[in-house]
């Protein structure tokens, strides 16, 4: 293991995640004694929207101001996060609700186009906010998820030096 | 080592800097100025955290808009944010040592070496393995300092270097401040620029409105202070001293007893023109 990759899990600010992690656990906990098969549709979205979130908040970096200057660039660093927030989200998202991967990852990539440009606490909010007004609309939360994350990738792109 | 003209950066309608020249060259550079004056932002730039909008700028002889001259600056620099966050979970160590690592700092026996000796020139061997949490303010900012100061530097940009220091601590700041060879620091002290810099630069809304030793700065005062045991209304600034008696800064009556200026006087003066317009 590279030497930069311990310091890089203990940089993150795991209680997000972790937070939406028990909420998930729980709600799948209740879910199995009543014998239902999966999730329901509603509480998908809003499930991938809390995770996405969490993921998101978890890439703020307290420190980043005395890092602006070093030579590893905050792209970089940012990545590193990336690395090891994403696939947690995504293996406890699969042991959960189980849910359409996709739109989880549109979920997050919105997120954290969001946050390059706006911040991350914008950045951990959008995907929270379209879940719920998904939700109050009645339209499919995950719509047009490949789009949305392509779309989503070329902001991140676009902003990755920010 | 620092080269600017006519830098200039704006935050939506606001000019933080203003057409600012200047050159830096080895030794410590003070910028002074009030809040908002621009410092900070001028700092940044030199740090290359910040681009200018417009303006040319030569960090350590290289240009910091190309993303390989940048690359090597910021290789050769140190630097202290006004407010560095740092991880509250992480010791002293720990956090140096992540620096040191995203710094470049490859060969694990060496960074740890130089890790050892930089908290030991801040004075924190006997808390480097003690959570920051747990750190006071003034322990904290010392940390921050440890990790600018990682690899002896070319050049230091510091934003108030000694906010949080108790008076021991300032004086150890100046002693390894002396050792660096260029140092750019912001400050509200003025005695720290008095014992420090060779150079200082005063800001004032983004414009550069007095650059020269700080001797010459104490100077633009001379002739215009004088002691008297009564308030004077007609001086521009008036103040009692630990002495008793009045310190007056302005046009001095006949027969008033004109004294040295400081550069505190310098300063106020040029404020108080600032001000006046």
């Amino acid at each position: 293991m590279s030497a930069v990759w311990w310091p890089t899990v203990r940089a993150i600010s795991w209680a997000p995640l972790a937070g939406a992690v028990v909420c998930l656990l729980a709600v799948t906990a209740v879910l199995s004694p009543l014998g239902a098969r999966g999730w329901p549709a509603g509480l998908v979205g809003i499930g991938a929207a809390a995770l996405a979130g969490a993921q998101v908040a978890g890439m703020r970096d307290p420190a980043a101001p005395l890092l602006a200057a070093v030579p590893t660039s905050a792209a970089v660093r940012r990545g590193r996060r990336l690395v090891l927030l994403g696939p947690t989200g995504l293996a406890v998202w699969l042991v959960t609700a189980g849910g359409p991967v996709l739109g989880l990852l549109a979920l997050l990539a919105c997120g954290l186009a969001t946050a390059l440009w706006c911040g991350v606490a914008a950045g951990a909010a959008v995907p929270l906010a379209w879940a719920v007004v998904a939700w109050s609309a009645g339209w499919d939360w995950e719509v047009h998820a490949a789009l949305v994350g392509a779309a989503a990738g070329v902001v991140i792109v676009l902003g990755r030096n920010r | 080592m620092i080269e600017a003209v006519e830098l200039t950066k704006a935050f939506g309608r606001t000019r933080a800097v203003d057409g600012v020249s200047l050159s830096a060259g080895p030794g410590v550079i003070g910028l002074l100025g009030p809040n908002g004056a621009g410092k900070t932002t001028l700092l940044r730039m030199a740090a290359t955290v910040l681009a200018p909008d417009a303006g040319r700028l030569r960090v350590l002889g290289l240009d910091p808009a190309r993303p390989d001259e940048r690359l090597e600056i910021r290789r050769r620099l140190g630097y202290l944010p006004q407010s560095p966050g740092l991880y509250p979970g992480f010791t002293p160590y720990d956090m140096v040592d992540y620096v040191a690592i995203l710094k470049e700092h490859s060969d694990r026996r060496a960074r740890q070496q130089e890790v050892r000796r930089v908290l030991a020139a801040v004075e924190l061997e006997d808390v480097m393995h003690r959570k920051i949490r747990s750190l006071s303010g003034g322990k904290r900012q010392r940390v921050a300092l440890a990790t600018a100061m990682l690899g002896n530097p070319d050049l230091l940009v510091l934003d108030e270097p000694a906010n949080g220091l108790d008076p021991d601590q300032r004086l150890r700041l100046r002693s390894l401040l002396s050792q660096a060879p260029t140092v750019l620091m912001s400050t509200h002290n003025i005695s720290e620029v008095t014992a420090l810099c060779h150079q200082v630069v005063v800001v004032f809304d983004g414009r550069v409105r007095f650059a020269g030793t700080p001797a010459d700065l104490a100077g633009l005062a001379a002739g215009r202070v004088w002691e008297d045991d009564r308030q004077d209304p007609e001086a521009i600034r008036s103040w009692l001293t630990a002495a008793g008696s009045y310190r007056h800064l302005g046009d001095p009556p006949t027969g008033a007893s004109v004294v040295d200026p400081t550069l505190d006087d310098g300063y106020l003066l040029l404020a108080r023109e600032e001000h006046t317009g």
